[in-house]
Parts: structure tokens; sequence; C-alpha cells
């Protein structure tokens, strides 16, 4: 006879069972089709553009003296052109989540596609919490800026406290902290978000561009001196003379080495297709969403990279404060405030009112904040579809009732945080790191492009470009430049890569070969043939 | 003479399966087709008790006492083209976090069905004297494709990728649909599909005397309507009833007004079992009710000269 209070247990556990469903429906990945095609532009616009949009422009005015940036943006963007369309092309073949690492895999090597996949999700991990900080960071130079230009003095102290070490970390915890809980929510949750997130800092620059190019040569010192007081314009021209300055000339040589911050300005245009298998008719609206991303962003930078200039051309005013502030910052004290050159910063002000100045340079400032919600889908995608391969365990394909990966997203909140303390103890390893991570896909996902016709006529005939030059099919043709390319992107980090980063990097590469190889060995044990995952396109 | 019993997207219905098996016994059917959608989408966890009960909840909760029970429950699930599958409580917490688990039972459970039913089919029919192409559709995973070809050396006709003889004629086939909203296994966009049906139909020595056997049928005609459905993918209620719309295939019309074959067969859209003509061609889907273990098929009867005649038929 049954213990009564067991039954009682045993029927309350029964109860508990039947309450939830038993059934379940085949349904390939879980993931749910959220993007359309103007989020994928959206996202391909959001996710590069940041430095690019406020810093680069000027900034590096004097590391490269007499640089054109329009130029030297569009040198970028066009040897850029055939690793787009590469990707483009090749996700009309396999969209699946997961992206660049679906094609490697399959077509170049399952253990070399992980390796530099898993350098990849370390690199995106970590981009969140540096764009996190530095995002703040801005945020927090554009309410001093416009605090001291309004005279708010409440907002010179909000925007130093959020400069300074202290505050910056915790409103860059915070930042990423929300970043992270939209994600964690639902793929829908950061679509709106980024909708949101795209419209405020665009408005900015269009705006920033408009004003640039409105007041002109002609009218640059008379604004600037309104904003800032009588002769600052002239003082910090005459102060950089008196020490050492002079108006560099047209250098093409700086024009090209440029290029270094270039490229990275554009690093990240490729996040959103690694969730390809959450695009709505992907093959048409990742085709269209990326290449209309890129040629937006392309197109911002090169007329941003104009603007910027324009109204400070015949003056060399930009020189001369990049100069000071790159080399006697206390001299430009004297002038004015110090603050980083930026575009916000020579576009606000020249700005006619001082509070929409401010305005406008906190929605530029959004550029950073916007790239963190793409690069935790994509690391999240990536791994989720490593994990799908069972290269990485189990645990990274669950995906919660919203279909988010949220093991994934986890992961990259992990990076995130690993990236802010690295910036809170100032190590300087980091930025060497993003750079090498970003990179090194190329190099393999090129080769990818470049054997697919050959390894797999099958899949190869589902491509959209049939097309060949001299009887070489043009996506290869096309995955050549890409190698070529990713080789020349590879090599600018390698060469800045310090022992400390080295080693850094040798310890996240053999922590992901250790679980690699130990799930290899656990499929193995359960009779999985690992060959035919690799030989399948995964499900959409 | 040839006679064709053409059926399409039984959905792992067992007791469909079985009832076409009979068509050559009751209709005198000397060619026997089975394309599109073979397998089904839902598995159904019986959770196995320390007690040696079962708990399953499909719908409703229920508890099985008996081992005669189980079976029936098992038995009562395949009909209706669910796949039941004794597991643990650990298992069922699994399945309802990863989808991959689910993916990698089911697809052990669709296969091994799909086997135990060419091995009755092969029971029951000689292939030496009765034809039978088996087909899959969009909804069936790739790994199917590998099972059925396992049984082409018993008899078993394979028909994609290649030109292949039915009632005299030759017949190309394809198991892609345009795209829909459930994102299944075997969908592209038109200009595909277009581009698959070309290449197919290139293979042919006269198309105007073959047969097209492909599971989207033709759009804007009556064997494509399905109801129409809201953003949560559930069907919208008109004035009239459910609205429905056309979501057949451009691509699949288009190469049909072309080539204008002898017949076009079709599945995909279990409510727009019918007949049409593009220009003068006929087009048959026969639809589907799996569910409630209705077969529905057409049967098509040929002569050298062409297509004889064709009708449908419900069992």
């Amino acid at each position: 006879m049954r213990n009564l209070k067991s039954h009682h247990l045993a029927r309350a556990n029964c109860e508990n069972v039947l309450q939830k469903s038993t059934l379940f429906v085949r349904d390939a990945t879980g993931l749910v089709r959220e993007l359309s095609a103007i989020d994928v532009m959206i996202w391909a616009v959001a996710s590069p553009a940041a430095s690019g949009m406020l810093y680069y422009q000027v900034s590096t005015a004097t590391k490269y003296a007499g640089a054109s940036a329009p130029l030297s943006f569009f040198i970028g963007g066009l040897t850029l052109v055939p690793i787009v369309l590469c990707l483009a092309y090749m996700l009309q073949v396999m969209p699946r989540s997961g992206g660049m690492y679906v094609a490697m895999s399959r077509l170049v090597d399952p253990t070399v596609a992980f390796v530099f996949s898993w350098l990849y999700v370390l690199g995106n991990g970590l981009t969140t919490g540096v764009m996190a900080w530095v995002a703040t960071g801005v945020l927090g130079s554009a309410l001093a800026l416009g605090g001291h230009a309004a005279h708010a003095v409440s907002l010179v102290s909000a925007g130093t406290w959020m400069s300074e070490v202290g505050g910056r970390t915790i409103v860059s915890l915070i930042a990423l902290v929300i970043f992270f809980l939209i994600t964690m929510y639902s793929l829908r949750a950061v679509k709106w978000v980024m909708r949101i997130l795209f419209i405020l800092p665009i408005i900015a620059t269009v705006a920033f561009i408009g004003i640039l190019l409105a007041v002109g040569p002609g009218g640059a010192q008379g604004a600037f001196d309104a904003t800032w007081g009588p002769n600052v314009f002239n003082g910090v021209i005459d102060a950089a003379k008196a020490n050492g300055w002079t108006n560099p000339t047209f250098s093409l040589d700086n024009t090209l080495l440029m290029l270094l911050v270039v490229y990275w300005a554009f690093v990240g245009w490729e996040s959103v297709t690694f969730a390809a298998g959450e695009v709505k008719t992907p093959k048409k609206s990742l085709f269209s969403g990326l290449i209309g991303g890129f040629v937006l962003t392309w197109a911002m930078y090169v007329v941003l990279g104009f603007a910027a200039w324009y109204p400070y051309t015949n003056s060399g005013f930009i020189s001369a404060y990049t100069y000071l502030y790159d080399n006697f910052p206390n001299v430009l004290a004297q002038v004015m405030p110090v603050t980083r050159p930026s575009v916000p910063l020579f576009a606000g002000s020249l700005t006619p009112n001082a509070m929409l100045g401010v305005l406008l340079m906190v929605m530029a400032a959004l550029w950073f904040y916007n790239t963190v919600p793409p690069v935790l889908v994509a690391t999240s995608r990536l791994v989720f579809a490593q994990s799908f391969d069972r290269a990485l365990p189990e645990r990274f394909s669950h995906i919660s009732s919203r279909a988010v990966p949220i093991w994934g997203v986890s992961l990259a909140f992990v990076g995130g945080l690993v990236a802010i303390f690295v910036y809170v103890t100032n190590t300087p390893v980091l930025l060497a790191t993003l750079d090498f991570t970003w990179y090194a896909i190329f190099f393999i996902f090129g080769m990818a492009a470049f054997i697919l016709p050959y390894k797999r006529p099958d899949i190869f005939k589902l491509s959209p470009m049939q097309r060949k030059i001299g009887g070489v099919p043009v996506i290869s043709i096309l995955g050549l430049l890409t190698i070529a390319v990713g080789t020349f992107l590879l090599l600018f980090p390698v060469l800045e890569l310090d022992l400390a980063a080295m080693t850094f990097l040798a310890i996240w590469i053999l922590i992901g070969l250790i679980a690699y190889l130990y799930m290899q060995k656990k499929n193995i044990e359960l009779g999985i043939d690992t060959a035919k995952i690799y030989h399948e396109i995964p499900p959409e | 003479m040839s006679r064709i019993f053409f059926s399409v997207d039984v959905h792992g219905g067992t007791g469909v399966w079985k009832k076409w098996l009979r068509a050559p016994e009751i209709y005198q059917a000397d060619t026997l087709m089975f394309c599109g959608d073979l397998t089904g989408k839902v598995l159904v966890a019986l959770i196995r008790q320390k007690d040696g009960t079962y708990l399953m909840n499909y719908g409703e909760p229920r508890t099985l006492t008996t081992p005669a029970e189980v079976e029936e429950a098992k038995a009562t699930l395949a009909m209706g083209g669910m796949y039941p599958y004794e597991c643990t409580q650990e298992e069922v917490d699994e399945f309802r976090v990863s989808k991959r688990k689910v993916a990698e039972v089911m697809t052990k459970l669709m296969t091994q069905r799909l086997r135990d039913w060419i091995e009755m089919l092969l029971l029951n029919i000689e292939p030496k004297k009765l034809k039978a192409v088996i087909m899959p559709g969009n909804d069936d995973a790739f790994q199917v494709d590998d099972v059925i070809r396992e049984y082409e050396d018993r008899g078993v006709i394979w028909p994609l990728d290649n030109v292949i003889e039915v009632g005299g004629f030759e017949t190309i086939s394809l198991s892609e649909v345009n795209t829909t909203p459930w994102n299944s296994p075997r969908e592209v966009e038109e200009k595909d599909l277009a581009k698959k049906i070309e290449s197919l139909a290139s293979k042919l020595t006269d198309p105007r005397k073959a047969i097209f056997n492909f599971h989207a049928p033709p759009y804007m005609t009556a064997i494509d309507v399905a109801p129409k459905l809201s953003k949560s993918l559930t069907p919208i209620m008109g004035p009239g009833g459910v609205e429905m719309i056309h979501v057949g295939s451009k691509a699949v019309k288009d190469a049909i007004k072309q080539y204008q074959p002898l017949l076009g067969l079709h599945g995909h859209i279990h409510e727009g079992g019918g007949m049409d003509k593009v220009g003068k061609t006929p087009v048959l889907n026969p639809g589907s009710e799996y569910g409630e273990n209705i077969l529905r098929a057409f049967m098509v009867v040929t002569d050298e000269k062409g297509v004889k005649g064709y009708w449908r038929v419900e069992g």
C-alpha cells in the first residue's frame, strides 16, 4: 500500500508535469525571422559607424599630417567592395545563422573555421564593452563641451564625471547591462531599439554636415568665436604656430597611411550577417541590406570627411587644434577647454544655438552605443551555430521561449565586462587584440568563396552569381580579392601586437580548442558522424 | 494504358500510407506516386514514470497505465502523423530548451518510420509489375532523401534531379516550393525555382509530351488557394469565413504556360485539392486530410497518345 504522503507528492508532481504540453514541433533552429532588409541596412551602418563618424575624420590630423580624410575613406571603402560583394553573394547561397562561419566550416575546414570564428567571438565580445566605454566617454565629453558652450554648470559637472574613470565605469556598466537585458529579452526588442538608436545619430550627422557646409570657410571664425569667446579661433592657431606648427600641404603618403584607421572605421558592417537565420526573405534582404548599408556608410564617411574640413581648410584650424591637443594640451587649455578632436566638437562649435549643439553632440554619441546590440546578437548567433554543429557544448544552442540563444548572449556580455575592466585598469593590449580578431576571419572566408564552385558545385548552382570571367567564376574572383584584402587587413594588427596581446590571444585560442576537442571526443563516443554535420548546410 | 494513383502530403500519417498501399488492389493502379511532404512535424513525448506508467499531454493530459494503452496511444498518434517517443522527464526538460535535440530525435523517428513504410510497400507490391515513385516535399528534411534512395535497388523510384518514366511519359519532378511563412527546409525564391525548372526541362526530349511533377502548384489556379495568415500565422477571418488567397508558384505557372506539358501533378496546399488548367495542361492537386486519416488522391489514366482521363478519389 502506498504511503499517503508520497502519494500526494506523486500526484503533485504528476499535475505539475501534465500542466505543460509534451508536444514538440520540428522547428529547425527555433530562431524566428524578425529582421527586414531595412533592419539589415540599419545594422550594417550602425555596427561600424562610430569612430569613423565622430573621430577619425579629424582626430588623426597630426599623426597623418596633410592626409585627405575624404580621399582616404573613399580609397578604404573602394578596397572593401570585393569583400562586401563576396559576402553578399555568398549569403545568397547559404543564409544561415552563423554567417561566414557556416561557409568556412563547410568549404574550407571545420577546425580552421572554428578557430577563426572563435577569435571573432572574442573580438565581438570585447567590442561590446569597448563601445560602451568609449560611448560613455564621448557622451561625457559632449555634455561637458556643451555645458561650457552653453554656460550650464550642471552639464559640465555631469559630463566631467562621466569622463572620469569612476563615473565612466559606472555608466558603461549600466549601458552594457541595459543592452544585455534587451538582447536577452527578444530580437524584436533589439530591432526596435536599433531603429531608434539609428535615427537619432543619423539626424545629428546630417545636421552637422549641413551646418559645416552652410557656415563655410568664410563664416568659421565668427561662428567659432561666438561659441567659445572672442579671439579663441585665432588664439588656437597662434598658439600652435608659436609651438612649431605649420599648416601641412596635401600628402598622398599620409592619406594612404590613414587607411590604418579607416579600415577600423569600417569594421563591423558584417555583424548582421551572423544573424542571417533571423532575416526575412534572407536572400533578397541580406543582399540589398548589406550592400545598401555599406554604400550608405561609405558615402557618409566621405561626405562627412569633406564637410568636417570644409569650413576650416583655409585657416588650418583643425590641424592646429589637433597639433596642440596631441603635443601641448596645457597650452591649448590656456585658450579653450581641452576636448578630444572630434566632428561634434568642430561642427558643434559652429552651431548657432549652443543648446542645439549640445543636443546634436549627445545624439551623435549614440553612434557608439548602437554598435553594442548588433554585436551582442552577432556573437550569440555565431556561438549558436558552432554549438549546433556540436563544436561547442549544447548549452549554447539552447534558446529561450522568445527564441533567444541566451547562453551565447551571456558569453558576449562577459566579454564586454572584461573589456570594461581592461579599460579601467588601462591595459594597452585591447585595441591590437580587437583589430586582429575582427579582421582574421575575412582571410579564411575568402578561401571559402574561392573554393565554392569547385568543391560544392551542387551549392554553387544555387548562387545567383553564376557568371565567369575568363572561365573563372566571379565568386571565386571575389574570393581571391577577399583573401588579398583580408591578408592586408590581417597584417596591420599583427604588426601592432605586443607580447601581452599575443599571449592573450594564444590563451583564448587554447581555451576554444580545448572545448572543441572535448566536443569532438564526446561526439565520437556518442557515435555521431561529425563529417556528416559539416557536409550538410544547417537548417534555416 | 497506364493507371497512375497520385497522392501527396501524408505528413507522417501511417493510416493514410496504409490506404495508399491498397490502391493497386482497389483501383488497379500500376503506378503508385506518393509525392511531397512525407514526414510529420510533431513529436509527442510519453514520459516514463517510476511506477511504469506514462504521462503525455497532447491537447489534454493523460496517464497511460498499461502497455496496451501505451501501444494504442502510439498507434493513434502515428495514424495522425505524429511521432510518439518514450522518454524520461530529463529528456523532456532538454527538449524544452534545445531545438537541436528535438530535431535530432525527430530525424531518427522520421527516417525510421519512412523505412518501415517502404518495407511495408515492398511487401505489398512487386516492383517489376508495379512502379512506386516516392518523392520528398518542401517540409521534408534532406535526410529523407538518403532513406528513399536506399531502396532504389529494390524497385523504389527516386524521381528528383533526373527524368523518369511515368505512365509511358517522361516526367520531371521538383520538391522545392516558393517561399512560405513557415521556413520549411526546401523553399527557394521564385527566380531560383524558375532556374531549377529550366534545368530539368532542358533534359526532356519533348516537354509537350511530358509530365511535370512539381510539389508547388501553379499560381492563380483553383489548386493553390490557402487561408490568408496574420502576422502571428493564424488564419484571418472575414465576413464570409476564413479569407483565402493564392499562394502557388509563379515560376511553376510560367513554366507550364511556356512548355504546355501533358499534365501537372502538384500538392503542397492541403486545402487546394482539385483540378484546373493552365492553357491546355490539366493541373491536379489531390489535397490532403491526413490528420483525419483520409486518403486523397487522383487516379490518372494514360495511353500512348496522352492523358485519357483523371478523377479524384477519397478513402
